[in-house]
């Protein structure tokens, strides 16, 4: 789903977790302490917006105290475990209170954040049906200019020449160019000294074939290009570290 | 011993199905340990030796059988000390394109153990230690898992049960099985394979 298609409400959510990306990748000493307190925003303002409009509750001055609210978001989702909950109250008594009112000089480390952060996109994916990160991922590769490093970026496979598979030499050319036509990928797989060619039908073949969150492509409608899915970059992952198909 | 490297761990296969796990921070140490090993006739080598055909003849049937023993889903089995086939069989794990695939991923008594037979089965069936949580992340979503908890707080779980290398996992999310945790997975594989 592209965020210029999403409720104004969800853009606005998104954007604040932009905002804490491009914080994170940025070189500020103490970003993630930054980061922490944008995210529980984000939480808050989603909270809000979901009682509001998708659970069509009216909000009075109860609704004020983040404790009723979570909990009144708490009870309308109960497919998510109180252990999440019980997550995300730690991180804001204990660390985001602290950060935002006393500590300017604290911080987390990167894998206890984005454990945090991940927490926090997985209650806004429950409650609105979207998937937050692909949302923040695809925001963040629109505002963010193309020779900056990306903070994921795919394992690195030295050369198409030393994949045997045809199938992995797809995926990876894929992964390389993000095209949106056959002939992208055949230059560059001249460009890279392999020998392989692919007619349109068979890249479409190929591409559309094993489209879907389940296979190793996906479309991106908004910028018209193939792309690897999660489980394309899990592939390449392996292909870097020299496997094959067995 | 030069910097650019740090031995943490040895494991030697001395019989289909057994291999010894020892804690290893230098090369004499691993010198000791094959020396001792060999000495009880259970090197490493020794293994292979007992396996060659003296004139030989069997050459083409020992290749064979070396391939089959080479697939993902085998290399699983012979490391569990399970019977060949039963995988995918009892309907618990096969590979597909090189990527892993629960098959009955309703049957796991928790999403976390679940997991945790997943990450064991990239390590021992794909050969790849120390994968990135995201790469992690998207072969997890494909599994149709259903779980009320998020994968980085599976993840925690598995950290605090000593499945998971926290080290490795705090330094750069990378996601590492402890001895601990390859045994954790192999126990469970064998319970779903028991229950059929």
């Amino acid at each position: 789903m592209a965020v210029g298609k999403v409720s104004p409400w969800i853009k606005g959510i998104v954007d604040t977790l932009v905002g804490a990306s491009l914080i994170r990748q940025s070189s500020i000493p103490t970003e993630n302490r930054l980061v922490v307190i944008l995210v529980d925003t984000a939480f808050e303002t989603a909270c809000r917006a979901y009682l509001k409009y998708n659970a069509k509750i009216h909000l009075d001055q109860n609704h004020s105290h983040r404790d009723n609210m979570v909990k009144a978001v708490r009870a309308k989702l109960p497919l998510v475990d109180a252990a999440v909950w019980d997550s995300i109250d730690y991180y804001y008594q204990e660390i985001r209170c602290d950060f935002y009112h006393q500590s300017a000089g604290k911080t987390l480390t990167d894998s206890d954040l984005l454990d945090y952060q991940e927490t926090v996109e997985f209650v806004m994916d429950h409650a609105f049906g979207i998937r937050v990160a692909e949302l923040v991922k695809a925001e963040v590769t629109v505002v963010t200019p193309p020779d900056s490093p990306t903070p994921q970026a795919l394992p690195t496979v030295a050369s198409l020449t030393d994949v045997d598979d045809d199938r992995d030499k797809v995926l990876v050319a894929v992964a390389q160019v993000l095209p949106s036509s056959v002939e992208q990928v055949n230059s560059h797989l001249r460009q890279q000294g392999a020998s392989l060619r692919l007619k349109t039908q068979d890249f479409t073949s190929i591409v559309a074939r094993n489209s879907g969150t389940k296979k190793f492509y996906f479309f991106n409608k908004e910028l018209r290009r193939w792309e690897p899915s999660a489980l394309g970059r899990f592939r390449i992952s392996q292909i870097a570290k020299g496997q094959t198909d067995e | 011993m030069s910097d650019k490297y740090t031995l943490t761990e040895v494991r030697a296969e001395i019989h289909p199905g057994v291999t010894v796990i020892a804690s290893v921070s230098t090369l004499d140490g691993l010198a000791s340990l094959l020396e001792d090993l060999k000495a009880h006739g259970m090197g490493p080598d020794d293994r292979k030796k007992k396996h060659t055909d003296k004139d030989g003849a069997g050459t083409q049937a020992k290749d064979a059988s070396d391939a089959a023993c080479d697939s993902p889903s085998a290399r699983i089995e012979v490391n569990a000390g399970i019977e060949k086939g039963s995988l995918e069989k009892c309907n618990v794990l096969a590979f597909k394109d090189g990527v892993p695939q629960l098959l009955r991923p309703g049957a796991f008594t928790s999403v976390t153990e679940g997991a945790l037979v997943l990450i064991h089965a990239i390590e021992m069936g794909l050969r790849s230690q120390g994968m990135d949580y995201e790469a992690f992340k998207g072969l997890y979503e494909a599994q149709s898992l259903k779980s009320g908890t998020p994968l980085s707080m599976l993840m925690t779980n598995l950290r605090n049960r000593g499945y998971l290398d926290k080290n490795a996992y705090r330094d750069g999310r990378k996601i590492r099985l402890t001895a601990k945790g390859d045994k954790r997975a192999v126990e469970i594989m064998k319970e779903m394979i028991a229950g059929g």
